[in-house]
């Protein structure tokens, strides 16, 4: 399987306050991986740089081969890549059917729209139960699973997660990365980016770790996990 | 002191001498524009002042309007004809007291309640023809040198507001009001009483839209809500406002002499075209010299300083 | 008539002038919600829609009722011109300006659209009377022009069509993503620029719709611009920002009202009355009965 998505050298900044310092890496085609580190380490900021949100400095974001620089979210979205942005940011007054409807607005997601809410029902079968239901109405952990099926219905090959288990308890947060593997099964790649950093590396097959803007570490989860600064660091031990 | 400023203060004190003296010496139709062009000065910087502490005013010829009536009303009483003056500015801030609250509302909610506000006044005045004469209008008591008063009058009106703007913005008050302007949650995060320096502003801008109001009447022999609240004054306010640019000390100044020089020329010759020509005129402004003339003056001087820099 | 029929009467005929004001209040509310702007210029946009169908009335012999339809498509375009000339520029300034500069493009818009219709039209108010439209038709004990009747059926309409619109087409549930959650939207691969775009195009053409359809019950002068912007501010601050429903309930609610008043005192104390509504509303619950929106 080759590289999805390569990112090299990104630098980006808020303003005048650069954020992202020259980072590089790269996620391979089917694969599960994770961005983790403490709060304001720039995690969000990768994703929303590789989305289309933000705009880079320097620096190159490739997918499957193409440039991203200067292609609207748009058209990113339009490839394949998709963002199930941080605190979810559901469409509040619509039904979670319509919020999934919302989801599948591109033409490559309308294609494929009637099959792959037949797959997110089977996966999230709470969504069906409540498909009528207006998504305000709905608990966080219902919430989070609608913002994660909304960002497949787009048909996406890569899925950026921003912060998935942020306030749910840990019952659910298993039951979300469950999810998620499964997802990775079927083919589809997940980056995700993960304060929860336990979880993060139980589910993912590699992660990097980013510390002010650079990514300090990196590797195959298993390796992290046993790795002694990060038991100190992240994992409290 | 610069030569520069030196030669302002001269430039400045001639221009008030003639301004003073050319009631004797030029012909009435002549001072009759220069006496417009400070009621509208009074009007366009009343709108400055409400916009300096970050409120909109867009009711100006409304509070004219009440001004108006105001000292209208007063007159017959015996009262004085410089204590109906000032009654016909204090009287509208005091009827328009609860309408200061307001002032909490967002920039173009407020906008738009101060729009409101002319249509109600009128509609009161309409609606209570005994006290006011409703449709009919009201015949105003005949002061003594009607003309030469009220020209005076306004002159010092204006002296007294642009010495106090020019002082205001000179003073330290003038951080406080641009962190108002710039960002409300900052400004009050940081301990400014946001809403109280713009009931004051707001106030204060109520007072002089009124006392132009007041002072125009002076010069007339009737007035009613046809010819009193009128649209047409807004939008020579708001165009002098902005052409001038916002929140400067002389910019409404300029843009209100400009503005009523041209609009009575048109006034004159066309019908209501002027009026179109004022709209579109504050479309263009807006969108291409957003700050107007001043602004886009100390914009560009600041590049030039920049290029010299450069090189 | 009876004291109960005469009480009934202004009920019912508040209600169906109610209905169109609802309509036009309908697209100041879809352009408020994606745009975030205050449009002054939605007043004097209905009295040109109204003026465009009385000359299709006068010059070509248009039935008012067709008039309408056709004037709402010449205005789609002219929503769509609005939105990208005075409007959009500002969508990349701080939200101070971004707030208040539309407000004064608007307001030149307004003038400009006055003092036009002053030149063309006079001052002189008009009126259409279309003879089958003024036939009074018996429902239960009262007579209600046959005028009203169609007007308030087709506004209705009009109504449906607009909630069938943006609860079932993808370009209506993009709108209203758009008004809920732009960011979201933009994640959804939805080209941002095109919601506010086509949302300020269906906002004037259902205002130009609403305000033709008046036509043949009101009479017609340039003046009548700013009583339409009073009323249409109210309906919708009253009804609530961002709401269909609450549009349409504020709408009914105001053409009652303006019944009785013009029933039972007089028809200028309408505007006063209404301003003090406005303040009110703005002051204790800014946010309207359904409103999702605060000022």
């Amino acid at each position: 399987m080759g590289k999805i998505l390569e990112v090299s050298n990104v630098s980006t900044a808020y303003g005048n306050v650069q954020v992202l310092w020259s980072i590089s890496f790269s996620v391979n085609e089917g694969s599960a991986a994770a961005i983790i580190g403490s709060n304001g380490a720039g995690k969000t900021t990768t994703l929303r740089a590789i989305i289309g949100l933000l705009p880079i400095l320097s620096g190159r974001i490739v997918y499957l081969g193409r440039d991203l620089t200067n292609l609207s979210i748009k058209h990113r979205v339009e490839l394949g890549i998709t963002l199930v942005p941080e605190g979810r940011a559901l469409f509040p007054y619509m039904t979670v059917l319509e919020n999934l409807k919302m989801g599948a607005y591109t033409k490559r997601g309308r294609e494929k729209a009637d099959e792959t809410i037949k797959r997110v029902f089977e996966l999230f079968p709470i969504l069906k139960e409540r498909k009528g239901q207006l998504a305000q109405t709905l608990s966080g952990g219902e919430q989070q699973m609608l913002a994660i099926a909304r960002g497949l219905m787009s048909s996406p090959k890569l899925l950026l997660i921003d912060e998935m288990s942020q306030g749910l308890a840990p019952k659910l947060v298993h039951r979300l990365f469950e999810a998620l593997t499964e997802i990775t099964h079927s083919g589809v790649t997940i980056l995700l980016v993960e304060q929860n950093v336990h979880y993060a590396l139980r589910y993912a097959d590699e992660a990097y770790v980013l510390e002010n803007g650079r990514i300090v570490m990196e590797g195959k989860s298993d390796e992290l996990a046993s790795n002694p600064r990060i038991k100190e660091a992240y994992l409290g031990l | 002191m610069n030569t520069l400023r030196i030669l302002t203060r001269l430039f400045t004190i001639v221009i008030v001498a003639a301004l003073s003296i050319s009631p004797f010496l030029m012909e009435s139709r002549v001072v009759h524009l220069i006496f417009l062009c400070f009621i509208y000065i009074i009007l366009a910087q009343s709108m400055n002042i409400a916009s300096i502490a970050g409120a909109v005013n867009l009711g100006v010829h409304g509070m004219f309007g009440l001004g108006a009536y105001i000292f209208a009303l007063a007159l017959p009483y015996n009262i004085p004809f410089p204590i109906s003056l000032l009654l016909s500015g204090f009287g509208s801030v005091v009827f328009l007291l609860p309408f200061l609250l307001l002032l909490k509302l967002r920039g173009a909610y407020l906008a738009i309640a101060t729009l409101t506000l002319p249509l109600l006044i009128s509609s009161v005045i309409l609606l209570m023809p005994e006290q006011t004469g409703g449709a009919r209008g009201l015949f105003v008591p005949s002061v003594p040198e009607p003309h030469l008063t009220s020209y005076y009058v306004a002159l010092v009106a204006v002296l007294i507001l642009q010495l106090a703007l020019d002082r205001l913005f000179r003073s330290k008050y003038k951080y406080a009001l641009d962190a108002i302007f710039d960002d409300v949650e900052v400004a009050s995060s940081l301990g400014i009483p946001v809403f109280k320096y713009r009931c004051l502003f707001f106030s204060i801008s109520v007072f002089f839209a009124s006392f132009a109001g007041g002072i125009l009447t002076l010069t007339l022999r009737y007035i009613d809500v046809a010819t009193v609240f009128n649209t047409d004054d807004l939008g020579i306010a708001t165009a002098a406002m902005i052409f001038g640019g916002v929140r400067t000390v002389w910019g409404p100044l300029i843009g209100a002499v400009l503005f009523t020089v041209v609009v009575e020329q048109l006034r004159a010759s066309f019908m209501y075209i002027h009026t179109a020509i004022l709209g579109l005129l504050m479309i263009l402004l807006v969108l291409f010299m957003r700050g107007g003339l001043l602004n886009t003056i100390s914009v560009l001087r600041s590049k030039i300083k920049h290029m010299k820099v450069k090189t | 008539m009876s004291s109960v029929e005469s009480f009934i009467s202004p009920i019912i005929v508040g209600l169906m002038t109610g209905g169109i004001y609802g309509l036009a209040s309908l697209g100041l509310n879809m352009m408020f919600g994606t745009l975030r702007i205050i449009n002054i210029a939605h007043g004097a946009i209905m009295m040109l829609a109204l003026y465009f169908n009385y000359w299709l009335y006068t010059l070509y012999d248009v039935d008012p009722l067709i008039g309408a339809f056709i004037v709402s498509l010449i205005f789609f375009p002219l929503g769509i011109v609005l939105y990208q000339t005075l409007i959009s520029p500002f969508r990349k300034l701080r939200p101070v300006d971004q707030e208040l500069f539309p407000v004064v493009t608007t307001l030149g818009l307004s003038l400009v659209a006055e003092s036009l219709a002053l030149t063309f039209w006079t001052a002189d108010p008009r009126m259409v009377s279309v003879p089958y439209l003024q036939t009074g038709v018996k429902v239960a004990f009262l007579y209600i022009s046959a005028g009203r009747l169609i007007v308030f059926a087709v506004a209705i309409t009009g109504y449906l069509l607009i909630y069938l619109f943006l609860k079932y087409t993808y370009t209506g549930l993009a709108i209203r993503a758009f008004i809920q959650n732009p960011t979201a939207t933009a994640l959804m691969g939805v080209d941002v620029k095109k919601p506010p775009l086509i949302a300020s195009g269906i906002g004037v053409m259902i205002t130009a719709f609403g305000a033709a359809l008046l036509t043949p019950l009101i009479s017609i002068d340039p003046r009548v611009g700013g009583q339409f912007l009073l009323l249409t501010f109210v309906v919708v601050t009253l009804g609530g920002l961002g709401s269909v429903l609450g549009a349409a309930v504020g709408g009914l609610l105001i053409g009652v009202l303006e019944s009785f008043t013009v029933h039972y005192y007089q028809a200028m104390a309408f505007p006063a009355l209404m301003v003090v509504i406005f303040l009110m509303i703005l002051a204790i619950r800014p946010t309207g009965l359904f409103g999702r929106f605060k000022a």
